[in-house]
């Protein structure tokens, strides 16, 4: 059995950070009602749920610090930026009760100084500014949420000759949000003989929409006056019977409604079989009726969700990686036996795996923003600390990242936040002597880029000193005094071991551990890291990263009897090569390739393949951050899916090698680094084990 | 989608900026300087939407639907009057003689662009 006491604690460290996040955002708004409620929200759960498993202490600490947030929410207490900081003294005091049921003396004497500070800060000032202009209550928020309405459409008549057409306005209604649109012959027509440019069409319209009265409105701007349009708002718990839906179309009057509904039975067929009104109409409005229904369950707050253990994902994960295999393995049975209807069997097999996998991919895959959340805190807490006003701006909340990933990837990026903090942005009279304002910002953005995620730091603070980074590289030993780097050469420098250019070792970066480290865990992740900066102006880093570590889309290549995999993300293209069309230059071997020269090495020598070497090669393109390479081989065989298994202990690291997978027939390939095997072509060491 | 909009207006200016907010949003555009003009650019080609001033030299635009509204390839195309707040009188005449979309001077692009979708 799970002990309730830890899940407690995770329902509290979750609490506690929705609390700390609301305090943040209640910092730059304070009256922002949303977030007193969820700040108050999550004391109260805490509160009670501590009660509930032994923290009595925390229950009775949490207990008066809620007492004391009902007067912010009550409006009776202002919210300065004073008792902000009281209360997220509170909350850190809170995580730290949170070890231990039974707190030490130290502790609770702490809790009592701090509910002392609560009840001063309380008696001191009293609401300031009294809540007259009525604060925004928590009704008004709601207002925000989609409405449903249902609108009545019949255009006159003469609609066609007037020069209008039916089909803007629907089309404008559905860009404004869903819409069941039903359209039939208008009631109030029926009995005319047909003429053929008379509009005797009508429609309802169901439409779920975030949009304000006005804004319908608008869309029947210019036929509202000859038109007759009926727009009417359908609560959220408004029941919706095909009987009254029938009222509204005006296909029965409400008397004969109520008469059929005497008779106590499904209102819609009873009506149809009366005569009263045809399939259609019943039809449509079962129609609506299930549109509505839909819409109104949809509005149910919020997407339930449930937590389940990282080890079972990460076993559905495992489980799906054996079934790629499996399926193609079938696949290739299916080819090699040339059975039609196992080959269409390894067909579908194939569609339900990808489905599968993708789905299982995606639970895996977390908004990178609650990383960026925490951020927000700590950049707070060390400008403060180091004196500094600094804002932080972040982009690409939403961009999606396997949780791995993730976790890993916060260390390199509070360590890069620290950096910028301590090095890059300047004290707010520093800056304003240089011209900038005195606030400096920092950015965090997250996106998409060519296939992997790109994660950008950037300050606007004072930059890196080039000088100063060649000559400390020289000082430690890293380059020789003549040597000739380019700018983005000397920038890698200080991702160098060993390398810190901070001339003072400060609390919060520079204890040695550098910029290497960040690069040694990016890299790890199969990411890359680059840093550009102009002196006085800031400094950008840029990571970029693959979505996931547990899936490729590779391309599967051949030299002689063995198998390689490239992932296809890096792959430019593919071309024909004879042996002669490789020029050698100083030891390298270059190919042309639209007009550059682009440096290739032949993958039978960089592992040593034996076997005869075919007259006419195949040479891959793949790009690698900047850099192209290609990579000759001998044969390309194609697009291939496939997990990504880690090497055992003995060959983890070597070169080049990203890990293996297993083969439909059962066999094993390599799959490549490319990143390192440019590297080691750069400097001409490749391995030749 | 794109549309083939005739637009009629005395005014080089406001032909212009007609115009060129019709072709940035991809709209091919056919000018006329007035009702006369405008009615012989009607040659049977397809014209989704016509967008046309009221007060014009030789046939103005209340005259120039009237007319339109007889040609019996284009009676059913939707017309969109520019037109100034003084022109109340106008605009009821307009209507009267089937423009019955209006778009008040001076506009912003934007508006323009909205009025056509709910047009054509």
């Amino acid at each position: 059995m799970i002990d309730p006491v830890q899940i407690f604690k995770e329902e509290a460290a979750e609490h506690l950070h929705v609390l700390e996040t609301a305090l943040l955002e209640l910092e730059e708004h304070p009256n922002d009602q949303a977030q007193i409620s969820a700040a108050f929200r999550a004391m109260h759960t805490i509160k009670g749920a501590g009660g509930m498993v032994g923290y009595d202490h925390l229950s009775y600490f949490t207990h008066h610090l809620e007492t004391f947030f009902d007067r912010v929410r009550d409006g009776r207490l202002a919210l300065t930026s004073e008792k902000i900081n009281l209360v997220l003294e509170a909350r850190d005091h809170i995580a730290t009760l949170l070890e231990d049921p039974e707190p030490s003396a130290e502790l609770m004497v702490i809790s009592e100084t701090l509910l002392r500070h609560f009840r001063q800060s309380e008696s001191g000032t009293a609401a300031s500014s009294a809540p007259s202009q009525s604060a925004p209550s928590v009704a008004e928020t709601a207002d925000e949420q989609s409405c449903l309405y249902r609108i009545q459409i019949k255009p006159h008549r003469n609609a066609f000759k007037d020069g209008f057409d039916t089909l803007p306005v629907i089309r404008e209604l559905r860009s404004l949000g869903p819409c069941h649109v039903s359209g039939y012959l208008s009631p109030d027509l029926l009995d005319e003989s047909f003429e053929a440019d008379t509009c005797y069409l009508a429609f309802t319209v169901l439409l779920s929409s975030q949009c304000e009265r006005a804004a319908l409105d608008d869309v029947f701007m210019f036929v509202q006056d000859d038109w007759d349009i009926q727009i009417s708002t359908i609560g959220n718990d408004e029941a919706c019977r095909v009987g009254d839906l029938l009222v509204k179309d005006g296909a029965i009057s409400p008397e004969v409604l109520e008469s059929i509904i005497q008779t106590q039975a499904r209102t819609g067929e009873l009506a149809q079989q009366q005569g009263l009104v045809d399939k259609e109409q019943v039809d449509r409005a079962l129609a609506e009726q299930n549109y509505i229904r839909q819409q109104q369950k949809s509005k149910q707050p919020e997407e339930q969700s449930i937590r389940v253990p990282q080890r079972k994902l990460d076993s559905l994960m495992d489980q799906v990686g054996e079934l790629v295999i499996l399926q193609a393995r079938v696949d290739q049975l299916a080819l090699d036996l040339e059975h039609e209807q196992l080959a269409s069997m390894a067909e579908e097999l194939e569609r339900l795996v990808t489905n599968l996998r993708e789905i299982t991919f995606d639970i895996r895959m977390l908004p990178i923003g609650s990383t960026f959340g925490r951020f927000r805190r700590l950049v707070r807490d060390l400008a403060q600390e180091l004196g500094k006003e600094v804002e932080l701006e972040t982009q690409g909340e939403d961009t999606e990242l396997d949780k791995v990933v993730l976790d890993k990837l916060v260390d390199p990026l509070v360590h890069i936040l620290r950096n910028s903090l301590d090095h890059g942005i300047e004290t707010p009279q520093k800056r304003i002597e240089q011209g900038k304002t005195g606030k400096g910002l920092l950015s965090l953005k997250a996106s998409h880029y060519q296939g992997q995620i790109l994660i950008e730091i950037s300050d606007d603070g004072a930059g890196l000193d080039k000088d100063r980074i060649r000559s400390k590289a020289i000082e430690k030993g890293l380059i020789r005094e003549d040597a000739q780097l380019d700018n983005q050469e000397i920038y890698a420098l200080i991702f160098e071991p060993g390398f810190s250019t901070a001339a003072k070792i400060s609390d919060v970066s520079g204890r040695g551990v550098g910029m290497d480290v960040v690069r040694s865990s990016i890299e790890s992740l199969q990411g890359r890291v680059q840093l550009e900066s102009e002196k006085g102006k800031g400094t950008r880093i840029r990571i970029l990263l693959p979505m996931t570590l547990s899936i490729i889309e590779g391309l599967m290549v051949a030299v002689s009897n063995e198998k390689y995999v490239l992932p296809l993300n890096l792959v430019e293209e593919c071309i024909e090569t004879s042996a002669s069309e490789i020029s050698t230059k100083n030891g390298s071997r270059l190919i042309k390739h639209r007009n550059q020269m682009v440096p290739c090495l032949r993958l039978r020598e960089c592992f040593s393949v034996t076997g005869v070497q075919p007259s006419l090669e195949q040479t891959v393109v793949v790009r690698s951050g900047d850099t192209q390479l290609g990579i000759t081989v001998d044969e390309v065989i194609g697009n291939f899916q496939t997990v990504v298994r880690n090497l055992g202990r003995l060959y983890q690291d070597t070169p080049g090698v990203l890990g293996a997978t297993i083969l439909g027939d059962g066999g094993i390939a390599m799959i490549l680094d490319v990143g390192q095997l440019a590297g080691a072509n750069d400097s001409n060491k490749v391995q030749t084990t | 989608m794109s549309k083939t909009i005739l637009v009629v207006d005395d005014s080089p200016s406001i032909r212009q900026v007609v115009g060129l907010t019709l072709r940035a949003a991809g709209h091919q555009v056919v000018e006329a300087v007035d009702g006369k003009d405008a009615l012989t650019k009607l040659d049977g080609r397809k014209i989704h939407l016509i967008v046309s001033d009221v007060n014009m030299p030789n046939m103005d635009g209340i005259s120039f639907v009237k007319e339109v509204k007889k040609l019996p390839d284009y009676c059913y195309t939707p017309i969109l009057m520019l037109t100034t707040e003084s022109e109340e009188s106008k605009k009821a005449a307009g209507r009267e003689a089937g423009a019955k979309a209006w778009l008040l001077k001076p506009f912003k692009p934007e508006m323009l662009l909205s009025a056509i979708t709910k047009l054509a």
